[in-house]
């Protein structure tokens, strides 16, 4: 179920990038908020959620952005902090949110500062807020839809155990 | 000496922290550099992807083309009328255009010319991603160097240019468009003042709020009339001449009053490309 909910994010990423504008207020980042909210499905085994998280980074490099290994490094880095998150936060819907947003502004600023810093565009203050505020409505529903699936997974998942039992 | 030890670990991970975030600058600088080739790993890896993603996305570009189709076909007997009362001049265009083929080609065989600054090859494509990463506008389309696109081909739609061919792989290609914010390459274009006029200017930026073009270094002391258009001159490596980019806006002066500064609107709307075409100059 967790690799399936990758592989559909980032093919997804790639499909509603085709349906809105360049610069309208729906900018996606499916494969981010999969691989944050996908969590609990790993059941702390931290080994193989890292390893998922650098492979998605690494096929988000490779097809989507031409880099190399930058987005590997920061979807582990954001991996790492949603394990460190993950230990401090309930999981009800106004969590959610807040997480979407603060993983939004991290991945954002994480892409803005190292492109800055490398040349590659000049530092505007107004472009740099404007891609945090086009990526948050449609990422926070798209974690809110994500969180659901993972609650409806787990819980079926505890109920057949209870059955076993 | 616990205490001691852990201060001591902390230090060198506070280093190797800043060695990490160091070589993944050094990394990404040389990846984005303009100039880099794909190498075989990341071709093979594009291509594969892309091959899904194009799979996946065939049923919803089906849905998208029949929703345009069916919100086309609402204003079909208005644009029927636009079409009927130009029917006359795309006649009279079309003999004009002809006659001046003839006129180039005499003028070409005369000259003894293989190719001019005009010429160019047409091959056609269907955008597949459109800015997966938010901060270079950029397309992916579905030919590559098999279909023998090469870097720096020029891109268009029937308005106008939108770009340049920026990385291929054997079945696809990245198109960077001009209405990247911090368009390094500074594009020559011409400005029709009138028949036999033209007034020569680089592109310096884009403005994605407004749709335009600044267009700088003219040192002319000429009356740019709104509304004139603008294309490309051929000058440089990247644009075949005679491309449309815009019509004029607005004319004002630099901060010193020596040169002048245009405004031009951008003939092409970057939020709808769903197909382009990639020229290729006959020269090369």
């Amino acid at each position: 179920m967790r690799i399936l909910i990758l592989i559909v994010s980032f093919i997804l990423d790639s499909i509603v990038s085709n349906f809105f504008p360049i610069n309208s207020l729906f900018l996606a980042c499916f494969s981010l908020m999969a691989i944050v909210f996908v969590y609990p499905l790993f059941k702390g085994d931290k080994k193989s959620y890292y390893i998922s998280a650098f492979c998605l980074g690494l096929a988000y490099d490779l097809i989507y952005t031409d880099t190399v290994i930058f987005q590997a490094v920061v979807f582990l880095f954001m991996a790492y902090l949603t394990t460190k998150l993950g230990k401090t936060l309930s999981d009800n819907y106004m969590t959610v949110i807040i997480t979407a947003i603060i993983c939004v502004i991290i991945y954002r600023s994480l892409w803005f500062f190292s492109l800055v810093l490398t040349g590659n565009i000049s530092f505007n203050i107004e472009n740099y807020f404007a891609s945090i505020y086009r990526s948050l409505i449609l990422n926070i529903i798209y974690a809110l839809i994500i969180s659901m699936i993972v609650k409806l997974t787990n819980k079926r998942k505890t109920r057949r155990s209870r059955r076993l039992i | 000496m616990y205490n001691r030890k852990k201060s001591f670990d902390k230090r060198y991970l506070f280093i190797f922290i800043i060695i990490i975030i160091s070589l993944m600058l050094v990394v990404l600088s040389v990846t984005l550099k303009k100039n880099r080739n794909l190498n075989f790993f990341e071709k093979f890896a594009k291509d594969t992807g892309m091959i899904v993603l194009k799979v996946t996305y065939t049923p919803f570009q089906f849905i998208r083309n029949q929703l345009n189709e069916w919100h086309e076909k609402d204003n079909l007997y208005e644009k029927y009328k636009e079409l009927k009362n130009n029917e006359d001049q795309v006649k009279s265009v079309m003999a004009e255009n002809d006659n001046l083929k003839s006129e180039v080609q005499k003028l070409k065989d005369n000259l003894d010319l293989n190719s001019i600054l005009s010429d160019k090859v047409l091959l056609n494509a269907t955008v597949i991603n459109r800015n997966i990463s938010y901060w270079y506008d950029e397309i992916t389309i579905d030919k590559g160097s098999n279909d023998g696109i090469e870097k720096n081909m020029a891109v268009v739609v029937p308005k106008g240019l939108i770009g340049s061919v920026s990385k291929v792989s054997k079945n696809t290609s990245t198109v960077k468009l001009l209405s990247n914010d911090n368009m390094s390459d500074k594009i020559s274009v011409k400005i029709r003042v009138n028949d036999e006029t033209y007034v020569f200017g680089l592109i310096s930026k884009y403005d994605s709020k407004t749709n335009t073009y600044t267009v700088e270094g003219i040192s002319q002391n000429i009356d740019i009339p709104k509304n004139a258009d603008v294309v490309t001159t051929g000058m440089g490596d990247l644009f075949p001449s005679g491309l449309q980019v815009g019509t004029v806006q607005k004319v004002t002066t630099d901060n010193f009053d020596l040169s002048k500064v245009v405004l031009v609107k951008a003939s092409v709307d970057f939020d709808d490309l769903d197909y382009v075409t990639v020229l290729k100059r006959k020269t090369e």
